[in-house]
């Protein structure tokens, strides 16, 4: 799962006529939001 | 119990055991030595800011790197139009050989998609994100949840640019502009 280091601004070329633009939209947000609730950091318990 | 948070010196003795898949990975050793030598000094310089899953004993105290991801500001530049729009890009993203097909590296991607979405609602423009992977690596992007697509597939490559060679660009749109009205939470109120 590793993505490349590589430094360079993303940079491309003409549109291709027909293709759909692939979009984090609000489905996809919510089913994020659910996930990562799993790995939040749980708050401290006050030692007394 | 695993928790995604800011990477930080005090999880520094955890980097060594860091180790991915060598099946999953053409140069594994990258990772760990990222984490011990190049974390830190990224972020003190604002190169770029690492997220760590990091697993906790029950005794609250680190066990164990699960994964890590780092990003940084970035353009997706239209070159046709010459053109470019703020994005976000993932420049290291790794799960630990013990942690994989546990949904860590969705998480942490998705950790940093939610960044781009919190940054356009509140901060500072990010229209798209982006990231060049290895080709092991395309089809992770590609998952459902997450919706890369290779820039290839909409876009004609630019003759004569080498900054995607070896790799694939891959990038995604941030639907900022629907996500804000419909997700709206405490800052509207504020």
């Amino acid at each position: 799962m590793a993505a490349n280091t590589c430094t360079m601004p993303f940079i491309v070329g003409k549109r291709k006529p027909n293709t759909e633009e692939p979009v984090y939209d609000v489905k996809r947000h919510l089913v994020m939001q659910e996930l990562l609730r799993k790995y939040e950091p749980k708050p401290k318990k006050d030692k007394k | 119990m695993i928790t995604i948070e800011k990477w930080s010196t005090r999880f520094g003795a955890l980097a060594q055991g860091f180790i991915v898949s060598t099946n999953r990975c053409q140069n594994p050793d990258h990772f760990s030595q990222y984490l011990q030598w190049c974390a830190t000094p990224d972020m003190q310089q604002g190169r770029s800011f690492t997220y760590v899953a990091v697993e906790y004993k029950d005794d609250g105290t680190p066990l164990a790197i699960a994964g890590f991801v780092s990003a940084r500001a970035n353009a997706f530049v239209d070159n046709d139009r010459r053109c470019g729009d703020p994005a976000i890009e993932i420049t290291e993203l790794a799960v630990a050989a013990p942690y994989t097909r546990q949904g860590i590296g969705l998480a942490l991607t998705g950790k940093i998609l939610e960044l781009g979405v919190k940054l356009a609602r509140e901060y500072i423009g990010v229209r798209f994100a982006v990231l060049r992977a290895t080709n092991e690596a395309r089809g992770f992007y590609e998952n459902k949840a997450l919706g890369f697509r290779s820039a290839d597939e909409t876009f004609e490559a630019v003759p004569g640019l080498e900054g995607n060679q070896g790799c694939v660009p891959m990038y995604l749109r941030l639907a900022v502009e629907e996500i804000t009205p419909q997700c709206s939470s405490e800052d509207e109120e504020a």
